[in-house]
């Protein structure tokens, strides 16, 4: 919806939408997305180290399987979205405990695609 | 021959284009679409639609006998395969051919010859067009690999001939270094490709991509409609495109225009192309022909005041479309700029999701080549291109400007674009200068775009509207609502249920 908002006396034109539960809006020439607190939390709850599909897309190649150890930047699976490829890597030096998705298989946003275990010392 | 049905080959904003061109010739449109493409503007405009197969390009856009089983089904007796897809699949346009269907494109023979690398490059040397200089000899030694070198002037490049993706590339300045780059450059090959043998080639460090319109009429008859620039790209996907470049004189102009079109004659060919070039210190090296029309096509029809998708499908039905003294001169200045659905704030990964409100400032030489609206869906299966910018001036700085104003006032909500990047990038000062190569993106934004903060007075407005904004009014609140039209149906539309206050 377009608003007409004050703005230390001038009338400022703002366009504002609510889109499943994001607040878009454009302000002075530019768009831009807000996501409230309650969004935010239903990706604190992953662990920290999992590997989280940034883009919904078709997985199309992984590396490495459970139990495997992967070093920091290592590439563990690849997307592809909009005929893009997309290189998930492992932000730390981690075990993998899980991986939840095969090749071929179509992932949305936001879900977890490998369940990552920090390494403890070396045993 | 006569055209009653034209059958669509493609989806989003290409489908629209041939569409709209289609109503204004009176030829009636069947779109051959995939499953999730029932959510787009195309689908609500065609006359008829078919739907040829599921979400994936394997399954219908790029399967040709899904397509030709869809046209003959509609009844159709032409398709046009806009761009992209089964565009420049010769097999796709002699199997038109053999169902008795036009193709809205060149003879599938002239695809072959001019479409192949290898052999539009071998037609082009035929015609004295310049390649980029080479050496691509069995002789492999290093002293033959040297003296070839020079003879092409440093820098040169050597590239593994049985690979890619950079290995084995290797950068040469002078000859005091080539000997070691040389035999290092034939170790990675070998041990990355299986074989030493390299190729050499001028570098072209600082070059612009220059390409022409050629049009072939139905008498056979080559033209070109001046030159685009699109030296803004990444990862070899153009951003923005204008016309005319900044850097041809109209002596180069000419000479690249009448190169354009003897290599179009000599492959036979027929309706729109482009035949795309590298410019550097003035002097122009042939890269390859498109046989098909472009996605940066606007830019042409407005400085040249024509419209190539109607002259396609006129010269498919062999009729005449240009007279020859209507192209002497490009008129003013054009750019397009390509709207991307992807985050520019991460790095440009793809954004999708249901579209929420969209404006497009409309105004005196605006023009938006779009395919979905509000409500329709952005899905993941195919190219992020949403949409296109273009807009035209009587100069190139007050086109710059105007496309300022035109990015500044679009509306996209419900998935991130690229339209951010698109201001940093023709504010930048290298592409008002007119003087930006290909290696402008890699050099200037090779990275992931910080979105400044907002003003404190913006602040207080974005808190203003989110206090005033009803939750209501969401873009999964979408209803549908199915109007009387019998014959078809196309006459389902998408309302939103959005209340509308001023203040």
């Amino acid at each position: 919806m377009k608003l007409r908002l004050n703005s230390d006396g001038k009338e400022v034109e703002v366009w504002a939408q609510w889109i499943e539960g994001q607040f878009w809006y454009h302000l002075f020439g530019e768009t831009r997305v807000y996501k409230p607190e309650m969004q935010k939390a239903k990706g604190a709850q992953r662990g920290k180290l999992d590997l989280v599909a940034p883009m919904p897309g078709k997985v199309t190649q992984i590396f490495q399987k459970a139990g495997d150890s992967v070093e920091t930047g290592k590439v563990v699976l690849v997307m592809e979205a909009m005929k893009m490829e997309y290189s998930l890597k492992s932000e730390v030096t981690a075990k993998i405990e899980k991986i939840n998705c095969k090749v071929g298989d179509q992932v949305s946003l936001g879900q977890i695609l490998v369940q990552m275990k920090a390494q403890q010392d070396a045993k | 021959v006569k055209i009653r049905k034209l059958a669509i080959a493609n989806r989003g904003e290409v489908a629209v284009r041939i569409i709209q061109a289609c109503q204004e010739l009176g030829v009636e449109t069947l779109l051959l679409h995939s499953e999730p493409d029932r959510n787009s503007r195309a689908y609500r405009m065609a006359d008829q639609k078919i739907c040829i197969g599921p979400a994936s390009t394997s399954e219908s856009y790029l399967n040709i006998e899904a397509n030709i089983k869809g046209a003959q089904g509609g009844m159709a007796d032409a398709v046009h395969p806009g761009f992209g897809f089964l565009s420049e699949n010769a097999d796709f346009a002699r199997a038109c051919l053999a169902a008795k269907l036009i193709f809205v494109g060149p003879p599938a023979q002239a695809i072959r010859d001019l479409g192949d690398k290898v052999s539009a490059k071998r037609l082009a040397r035929q015609v004295g067009l310049p390649l980029v200089p080479g050496y691509e000899g069995e002789d492999q030694s290093v002293e033959t690999l040297i003296a070839a070198s020079e003879k092409i002037g440093y820098p040169v490049i050597v590239k593994a001939a049985a690979g890619g993706g950079g290995r084995g590339m290797k950068i040469l300045e002078d000859s005091k270094s080539a000997k070691a780059l040389i035999e290092s450059a034939q170790r990675e090959s070998l041990a990355a490709f299986g074989s030493s043998r390299i190729f050499i080639e001028k570098y072209l460090s600082r070059a612009k991509h220059i390409e022409f319109q050629v049009f072939v009429d139905c008498t056979g008859r080559a033209l070109h409609l001046f030159e685009r620039e699109c030296s803004v790209q990444r990862r070899h996907q153009k951003i923005v495109e204008e016309a005319v470049s900044p850097s041809l004189t109209p002596e180069l102009r000419s000479r690249m225009g009448q190169a354009s079109c003897a290599l179009a004659e000599v492959g036979n060919y027929r309706g729109a192309g482009t035949v795309e070039f590298l410019l550097q210190d003035n002097e122009f090296y042939f890269l390859e022909m498109n046989t098909r029309l472009q996605v940066e096509h606007p830019v042409t029809e407005l400085v040249a005041g024509v419209d190539l998708v109607k002259a396609q499908i006129l010269t498919a039905a062999d009729e005449p479309v240009f007279s020859e003294s209507e192209f002497r001169a490009p008129r003013g200045h054009a750019i397009e700029c390509r709207i991307y659905a992807e985050d520019p704030e991460q790095g440009g990964i793809p954004s999708t999701g249901i579209l929420g409100h969209v404006s497009w400032p409309e105004g005196p030489g605006r023009r938006f080549d779009y395919g979905f609206e509000e409500g329709d869906k952005i899905t993941p299966f195919y190219d992020s291109m949403i949409a296109k910018a273009i807009v035209w001036d009587f100069s190139r700085n007050s086109a710059i400007q105007k496309m300022l104003k035109v990015l500044d006032e679009c509306v996209i909500f419900g998935v991130r674009t690229n339209i951010p990047l698109l201001k940093k990038i023709i504010s930048h000062p290298e592409f008002i200068s007119g003087k930006m190569t290909t290696r402008f993106m890699e050099t200037h934004f090779p990275g992931t775009l910080k979105m400044s903060a907002l003003s404190p007075a913006g602040t207080e407005l974005f808190k203003a509207a989110l206090r005033e904004t009803p939750k209501t009014a969401s873009a999964s609140s979408i209803s549908t609502v199915s109007t009387n039209s019998a014959q078809n149906s196309s006459g389902q539309s998408l309302v939103f249920a959005q209340p509308w206050r001023a203040f």
